[in-house]
């Protein structure tokens, strides 16, 4: 699946002093291509977790569209964006993301179930290729930060989703959990995904197909 | 988890003490809506029974009586004592007032001690062919005539092994227990003018220095006037202190003001409940909504995360609902079954407070008010909780996410 971004802006009310807003994100064009891994770099509040949050239908951009296989998703009802969200796109958020009330296991089945299905054979594959399969019933307060990412890494591909949108996966990581998912976005790109990796970590570059950059909330090809 | 179903019960088991803090909510709102109502019925309840247990418009005692004895408590709540006036004033009464519908005289008597009762006990004596007072009620415990020497008595008069009461020495066939009013007159006990009579001339030989004998064939205590339509109670409690010397009349009603204190009063301090209960019910209302609107503030970020992973606003809103409405439920739960718990510990400490009797609504009643109590304390929590939510899921959730990200 392809989702593209047709000059797509976002501004946010500053909460004091200067202009009444500034601009997360200028009018910016971006295409997510299908079997690669996409990987955009930028310092912290240079707007690129907003990129990632109108690409996956979870902020509506103030102009622009965002096209999923040329469908305007923003277009759709929430009921079909949220069901099109559980199918399609994955989601990695920024940050600790577990529901504290499930253990790590019922965490990862989440949106199967919410799919109305029960994957748990391919959940325990990917706990296992994660490489938290031991804490399978460990509720989330007992997880490390690396452990609960890599907990929303598996989470993000039950579903076998066509979009995978990544802010900040290796954040908590050391570098050898680091290498293990990007390799696994990587293999994910390979299986047919698009993936898009949002990060400041240099490292993400080797194992990226294609290379962006954002500054000021624009986004351009170079380093 | 086999379903996303199963995320609801989770969300309750796994955060033990927000649960029971809603729960607690939950059944203070029940408890205040609930036991208010029932409190107010209650009292209602009571006040009706006062008045339709009498069954009379105008009670006619004694001149002599208004002085000397509470002779309103006698009549109204059947604390132990007695008065007689002499029976010719019952048949001037009848003969001669207009606009009696119908009329009965009754006898009292107050037993030192029987061998059923380690207390004083009242003895109530009526005449089947003209009462309308008393056999109304006994009837719902008894309904066929009562015999020379049979008794129908109060829930607290303790009969001896072999249904019998021995009064004065003279032994009662106990017939029935009457149901528990929570006031004095579960210590009365109901016999015949016949019995009556035998229990007077009983008493008289007991004892035979009393100041005064009575004549057990030419006395009564009190009589019991129920006014015709179309005539107005005070012309005729008025023509009888006109024309009938010796007696007062009373209405009733001014009567059983008088013993509770005051029906006025007791009617007020209805008002006050309601009042109250109203203001109790509200404040817990809105210490629930509340409550539920700060928790749901405080589950933004895993609302989000339930967002991104695909979940509907109105999914949300119902994942919400169904885990609020399972602990308004338990709470509405538990709240009414504490008030009813302690209605029926408190009941008779209630009706010996206020001197009336607390009667409970009837299990129907009860049932009924159980279930729109709970209804209305799932409606104010669980649907808050749920729109409260559903208004958190219009926020984009990027923004939620990025306000967590800082």
């Amino acid at each position: 699946m392809k989702l593209t971004a047709e000059k797509v802006s976002k501004k946010y009310n500053r909460k004091t002093g200067g202009a009444g807003y500034f601009y997360a994100v200028g009018e910016t064009d971006f295409a997510l291509e299908e079997n690669a891994l996409t990987a955009v770099f930028g310092r912290s509040g240079s707007g690129k977790t907003t990129l990632l949050h109108m690409l996956g239908g979870l902020l509506a951009p103030d102009s622009g569209r965002v096209l999923a296989d040329g469908r305007d998703i923003y277009a759709l009802s929430d009921k079909a964006l949220s069901a099109f969200r559980n199918r399609h796109i994955g989601v990695i958020p920024q940050g600790s993301t577990p529901i504290a009330s499930l253990t790590v296991l019922e965490n990862v089945l989440l949106p199967s179930l919410m799919a109305g299905e029960r994957a748990e054979a391919y959940a325990l594959e990917l706990l296992e290729t994660v490489g938290i399969a031991a804490l399978r019933d460990a509720m989330p307060g007992e997880l490390s930060g690396g452990e609960l990412r890599r907990m929303a890494i598996a989470r993000a591909l039950i579903n076998k989703p066509s979009i995978v949108l990544a802010d900040e996966p290796t954040g908590d990581l050391d570098d050898e959990n680091t290498a293990k998912v990007l390799s696994l976005l990587r293999d994910t790109a390979a299986g047919g995904a698009a993936v898009l990796l949002v990060t400041h970590e240099s490292e993400a570059a080797n194992y990226a197909d294609i290379v962006l950059k954002m500054d000021g909330g624009k986004l351009t090809n170079t380093l | 988890m086999k379903s996303i179903n199963g995320l609801s019960l989770k969300n309750i088991i796994k955060k033990p003490v927000r649960s029971v803090a809603l729960l607690v909510i939950a059944a203070f709102l029940a408890f205040s809506a609930f036991g208010g109502s029932l409190m107010v019925s209650s009292l209602s309840n009571g006040l009706d029974s006062l008045s339709a247990r009498l069954g009379a418009d105008i009670v006619v005692v004694p001149y002599a009586a208004t002085s000397k004895v509470s002779y309103d408590s006698i009549i109204i709540q059947g604390k132990p004592g007695q008065f007689y006036m002499d029976a010719k004033y019952y048949d001037k009464i009848k003969n001669e007032i207009e606009g009696i519908d119908k009329i009965t005289a009754q006898c009292f008597l107050a037993s030192a001690k029987a061998s059923c009762c380690s207390t004083r006990l009242q003895i109530i004596g009526f005449d089947p062919k003209t009462d309308f007072s008393v056999q109304p009620w006994v009837e719902k415990s008894y309904s066929d005539d009562l015999q020379l020497y049979d008794a129908v008595i109060g829930s607290d008069v303790t009969p001896n092994s072999d249904m019998t009461v021995v009064i004065f020495g003279e032994t009662l066939r106990v017939q029935a227990v009457l149901d528990k009013t929570g006031t004095e007159l579960d210590s009365a006990m109901y016999v015949n003018a016949d019995t009556m009579k035998q229990l007077i001339k009983a008493h008289n030989e007991k004892n035979p220095n009393q100041e005064r004998v009575v004549d057990p064939d030419r006395v009564v205590s009190s009589v019991l006037i129920k006014v015709q339509d179309g005539y107005d109670i005070d012309d005729v409690v008025g023509d009888i202190n006109l024309h009938v010397r010796q007696v007062k009349a009373i209405r009733t009603q001014n009567m059983i003001s008088d013993v509770a204190s005051s029906l006025s009063g007791v009617s007020g301090m209805i008002g006050v409940l309601m009042v109250l209960m109203v203001v109790m019910w509200v404040l817990s209302a809105v210490l629930m909504a509340v409550a539920f609107t700060m928790i749901m503030n405080e589950r933004k970020k895993e609302f989000a995360v339930l967002r991104v992973l695909g979940a509907s606003r109105a999914r949300l809103a119902g994942f919400v609902f169904q885990e609020n409405a399972l602990l308004t439920l338990a709470g509405g739960l538990l709240g009414v079954l504490i008030t009813l718990a302690l209605a029926a510990l408190f009941a008779p400490l209630i009706a010996q407070s206020i001197g009336l009797p607390f009667l409970l609504p009837s299990p129907l009643m009860m049932a009924a008010a159980a279930a729109v109590t709970v209804l209305l304390t799932v409606a104010a929590g669980a649907l808050t909780a749920a729109v409260s939510a559903y208004k958190i899921s219009k926020i984009d959730t990027g923004l939620i996410l990025r306000g967590d990200n800082g």
